[in-house]
């Protein structure tokens, strides 16, 4: 390998790595934003979604089981939830495919106006590259609290 | 054209070096959490130092040993679950050592099965480059809240 190949390969690591912590942050924004069409898109086209029994493939599926969470596992109206991510770890597997894993805590607005961690669970992730950009291959959510 | 090719050099090795300790951080969680204390322990230099409420320790071995045996186990549901989240690192680089500060903070599943945060703090590290990798040179946990003094220096 010359030396600009190095270069070139260790700038293309450390901006694969970036990509995809901002696609987590990107990931609560669209969440929290409600705004399912931003979020669906950062699937990839044979994506999935996966929480418990809760499954969908592809990002019409994936639109369609989100928008039913509204006032169920979401909340109805923007500002009442937010997802808080950290702990991210990424390992890069190849040119195109990663994996991660996330702690999540989802906060709601509580009684007196007071945040309230209702949930905290993780992600484990499968990244792969489409169309120039990193996407979730899979994105598995299991509840770690509740337990029950 | 040398000096240009150097400096891309040094730049590209200060960001992969962030990299790598931000890393270390994590992997610093993830094994304590998981309470691979073996694993935990590599994360450290050969004369690292660890030292935090549960006591203090130097080197790898007598770290891991003195964790075993005063370190309370993890257990998931129904037990209390420990999580620790753990901020981005405030570095700062110098050569191959650089110091850090980190906000952590331990959520546990408490009472009607929800999570509860139960302490807050920060770590003071001291990190080194040894034998190509960066390690903990010594980390030192504290305690914010409820405030906790460590005892010892």
């Amino acid at each position: 390998m010359t030396r600009a190949e190095g270069v070139e390969a260790r700038l293309r690591r450390l901006e694969d790595i970036e990509e995809i912590r901002q696609l987590f942050t990107d990931y609560a924004a669209a969440l929290d934003g409600k705004d399912f069409a931003a979020y669906a898109d950062l699937f990839a086209r044979e994506g999935e979604f996966v929480a418990g029994a809760i499954r969908a493939k592809g990002r019409a599926e994936i639109r369609a089981l989100v928008e039913g969470m509204l006032g169920g596992l979401l909340g109805a109206e923007l500002g009442q939830d937010f997802h808080v991510i950290a702990n991210p770890l990424i390992e890069l597997e190849s040119a195109d495919r990663a994996r991660a894993q996330l702690t999540w805590l989802y906060v709601v607005r509580g009684p007196g106006d007071q945040p309230v961690l209702a949930k905290l669970g993780h992600y484990d992730d499968v990244l792969v590259r489409e169309d120039g950009r990193w996407r979730f291959l899979t994105r598995s959510a299991p509840t770690d609290i509740p337990a029950m | 054209v040398g000096e240009s090719v150097e400096s891309v050099e040094e730049r590209l090795r200060r960001l992969e070096d962030r990299e790598e300790i931000r890393r270390l951080t994590q992997e610093y969680r993830r094994q304590l959490d998981a309470r691979d204390l073996e694993a935990y322990s590599q994360l450290f230099a050969s004369d690292g130092e660890w030292r935090g409420g549960t006591g203090y320790g130097r080197g790898p071995a007598a770290i891991r040993d003195m964790l075993a045996g005063r370190l309370p186990g993890n257990p998931g549901p129904p037990g209390p679950t420990s999580w620790h989240l753990v901020s981005d690192p405030e570095i700062e680089l110098d050569g191959d050592q650089a110091t850090g500060t980190v906000t952590w903070a331990l959520i546990q599943r408490g009472d009607g099965d929800a999570p509860v945060l139960r302490l807050l703090g920060h770590y003071q590290d001291t990190y080194r480059r040894e034998n190509g990798r960066w390690r903990f040179q010594r980390r030192v946990a504290h305690t914010d809240i409820p405030h906790r003094e460590l005892s010892g220096s």
